[in-house]
């Protein structure tokens, strides 16, 4: 899929640990970690909210399309 | 969330009584064919004699039997008697054993609360494949077997026939489970991406 998801840079910059933000979203680590190694299919507007919302991101920042 | 369905786990215990009970009535009905002195039943069909019964209502007047189906005993029996007597048992118990064996393990992962794997999806196409095959070949063998009987047995009072009536209740519900296994394939699929939806 030419989808990249860029979570592992933006909890970088944001100096948090994909389990405190599991913690703050509500979602499982293990659903976290498919998310940022790219194997999801799909992501929920509610979930893309969440993270945007503790990320203080846009989902451009998340979520980018590479050209194949 | 609603309540877990109980019912799978339920019917998941009875399927595990269900197959202790044939595999014991199997055993049974195998030893008692080899180590007792008892007659032994072989399947026939058959149809009396017209001039040898009646059948009469006040409705409907004179009928006639036919069309029957029945076990014939043998007192004195030897190896062949014993020998499809024991095929004829083995021929019924073995795809009964394994269709509970398979329908219970479908119910154990209705009762574990993720019916949408795969291995659902095969179990049902086991065992309306199993259903559909036997539904025909039982009936198959039955004639064999009726033919086997016709040109062997001398009768008096009934005349033995062969008739091959495939059982189609049997066919048709292993028909449906091919289609019910289709949709589980599906929604294995389904539920695979709402597994990886986040």
């Amino acid at each position: 899929m030419a989808i990249d998801i860029h979570l592992d840079r933006l909890l970088l910059e944001r100096k948090m640990t994909l389990t405190e933000l599991s913690d703050r979203v509500g979602i499982t680590i293990a659903n976290l970690s498919i998310l940022k190694t790219g194997k999801a299919k799909a992501i929920r507007f509610s979930t893309l909210n969440a993270i945007c919302e503790e990320l203080d991101c846009q989902p451009g920042d998340l979520i980018t399309h590479r050209p194949d | 969330m609603s309540s877990p369905n109980r019912l799978p786990a339920v019917l998941e215990r009875l399927t595990g009584i269900a197959i202790v009970l044939v595999v014991l009535v199997s055993v049974v009905v195998l030893v008692a064919a080899f180590f007792t002195d008892g007659g032994l039943d072989l399947p026939v069909q058959f149809a009396p004699e017209p001039e040898s019964h009646s059948v009469t209502s006040d409705a409907w007047g004179q009928g006639t039997i036919h069309d029957a189906t029945g076990l014939v005993r043998f007192e004195e029996r030897d190896a062949a008697l014993v020998s499809l007597s024991v095929a004829n048992t083995l021929f019924y118990m073995v795809p009964a054993i394994a269709l509970l064996f398979l329908l219970r393990r479908f119910l154990r992962t209705l009762a574990s609360g993720e019916p949408f794997v795969g291995e659902n999806a095969r179990t049902l196409r086991w065992i309306g494949s199993i259903a559909i095959v036997f539904g025909l070949v039982a009936e198959g063998l039955q004639t064999t077997m009726a033919v086997a009987a016709m040109n062997s047995f001398a009768t008096e009072g009934v005349h033995l026939e062969a008739r091959f009536v495939p059982d189609l209740s049997v066919v048709f519900i292993g028909l449906v489970l091919l289609a019910v296994a289709e949709a589980f394939r599906r929604g294995t699929d389904l539920q695979a991406d709402s597994d990886l939806t986040i």
